[in-house]
């Protein structure tokens, strides 16, 4: 009671704990070590070796620059005699087919025109001058019948007194 | 029409002072450096050849009949063509009394940097002296630069016959290449017919120069496919100050094509002087608006797209196949964009090296 023992686990922990302590102290040093790399100044592994290109090769430079211009150009060219139907022929076919639309077409008349009312005898187009100049009997008639029906029609209308006229709103009001 | 090319008259620097020649001078804004390293195209021969008359005629836009009123050239006459983006040299006009191989002449300095000797033939005169000329020129410089260009120009052939002119041709050709061939020099001049009457002259030049443009396979090849996918008969890639065509389809040339081709760009040049300018502005009236199509009587449509700030695509097709232009201008523009890729790359000189670096 009150006996304090250390025990084997204990013992395997903190060996382990050292371990770790001493692999640790020992990458430290590597890291400080490792030389800074200056902003700036390329590797000596990846310089850049200057080369002479000769005559010649500008030359199969250029020919090469030209070959391309050429196919690429050629391949943006339309081939005009492939592109159809030719717009010309084509217009004739079209005027050819409607024209022997036209001709084959048979136009009927519809009923509707016929069903219309014929204009009265002193309407008619000889009589042209007679209606530009003159009202002519006829109109006159007319007019006179419409005139009087109006005037007996108007003569027949009779007030009778009935009073003031009241009118409620709303159902407040009731 | 004002010349767009700059023209100064200067004598050659060098040892020249013993023989009354002045110092030379630069053209304004241009360092002498970036003069020097353009190349040179040399127009040589007897006096009274014609070779002032072709200068003025071709690069500064002067009427035949003016060339009568010109004066005998007294020194060297140096003319710095910058007529396009890319094609840019200077012509030489030596005169025809100058000893080109004088020892107080420094000719192997300014041998160094020409690209072509364009030797004119007098082909109404007696050519005994100047084929004499022509052999030991070829001779001597061969020696100095054997990368230089020969040109021979049967010049003056608008007074000739047509059997007269293939005599005159072929009696020059085989005299200098019987010449040549004696004295073991390995050089193949070029011969053309020529005159400032008509557009003789304008061809044999562009011949010329299309020798100096590096980039001239990739122009041709491009031209043959745009050609071929659009229908397209005949195409000059032109120079509209000049009318130089710098490139074309491998397609036979036709002068009468490259006459309509060239008569097409007076056209659509003089109507956009008149029309397309402002008031009081100045310029070409030629800019990347411009086009033009034009139907001719025979079936045929001549078609005309910009392509950059001095050059043209002058087409040549049938009517019938131009019914889907909407297609053959989108065709146009892959080519013009391919042109710009081309020449927005500057080719390899000779003897030139680079040095680039490349990782491991």
């Amino acid at each position: 009671m009150g006996c304090v023992v250390s025990k084997s686990d204990d013992i395997k922990n903190e060996n382990e704990s050292r371990q770790r302590n001493q692999a640790s102290s020992s990458q430290q040093p590597s890291s400080s070590q490792t030389p800074s790399k200056q902003i700036g100044i390329a590797a000596k592994d990846s310089e850049e070796q200057p080369q002479e290109v000769s005559y010649s090769q500008m030359r199969e430079l250029d020919n090469d620059f030209f070959k391309d211009i050429i196919d690429r150009t050629a391949q943006k060219f339309i081939d005009v005699s492939m592109v159809g139907p030719d717009g010309k022929d084509s217009f004739l076919d079209r005027e050819k087919d409607y024209s022997a639309q036209i001709k084959d077409s048979k136009l009927l008349k519809p009923t509707s025109l016929t069903s219309l009312p014929r204009l009265s005898q002193q309407c008619q187009m000889s009589n042209l001058q007679n209606l530009l100049s003159q009202p002519t009997t006829f109109d006159n008639e007319l007019m006179s019948k419409y005139t009087s029906s109006i005037s007996e029609n108007l003569n027949g209308i009779h007030i009778k007194e009935c009073g003031e006229l009241v009118v409620f709103f709303g159902n407040s009001l009731k | 029409m004002e010349d767009n090319y700059e023209e100064y008259d200067n004598a050659f620097v060098g040892n020249l002072g013993d023989m009354g020649y002045g110092e030379d001078t630069q053209a304004a804004g241009e360092p002498a450096s970036q003069i020097e390293n353009k190349p040179k195209i040399f127009l040589m021969g007897l006096k009274r050849s014609g070779k002032s008359s072709i200068q003025k005629v071709v690069f500064h836009k002067m009427l035949p009949n003016e060339t009568l009123f010109l004066e005998s050239t007294s020194k060297v006459v140096k003319n710095d063509i910058s007529n396009s983006s890319f094609v840019q040299f200077q012509i030489w006009d030596f005169p025809g009394q100058l000893d080109f191989f004088d020892p107080s002449f420094d000719y192997e300095y300014i041998l160094n940097n020409c690209g072509a000797i364009v030797f004119v033939i007098d082909a109404q005169d007696e050519i005994i002296e100047a084929l004499q000329k022509l052999h030991q020129t070829i001779a001597k410089v061969y020696q100095i630069n054997p990368n230089i260009h020969f040109e021979v120009f049967i010049h003056k052939s608008d007074g000739l016959s047509d059997d007269h002119k293939i005599d005159r041709q072929r009696d020059i050709q085989q005299k200098t290449t019987e010449e040549l061939a004696d004295a073991n020099i390995n050089v193949h001049p070029s011969f053309y017919v020529t005159s400032i009457y008509d557009h003789s002259i304008f061809e044999a030049f562009s011949k010329v120069i299309q020798k100096l443009i590096p980039q001239l396979p990739t122009l041709e090849n491009l031209l043959d496919v745009f050609i071929s996918r659009s229908r397209i008969e005949k195409a000059f890639l032109v120079d509209v100050v000049s009318k130089i065509y710098v490139a074309t389809d491998n397609s036979p040339v036709d002068m009468q094509t490259y006459e309509l081709c060239s008569d097409m760009i007076d056209v659509v040049i003089d109507v956009s002087c008149i029309y397309g300018l402002k008031e009081e502005e100045e310029g070409l009236g030629y800019d990347q608006e411009s086009h033009s199509v034009i139907k001719l009587n025979n079936g045929m449509v001549l078609y005309l797209k910009e392509v950059n700030k001095y050059l043209a695509l002058v087409c040549l097709l049938r009517e019938s196949n131009f019914d889907k232009h909407g297609l053959i201008d989108y065709n146009f523009i892959c080519f013009k964009k391919a042109i710009e890729e081309v020449f927005s790359r500057k080719t390899t000189k000779a003897g030139a090296k680079k040095t680039i670096k490349k990782a491991n």
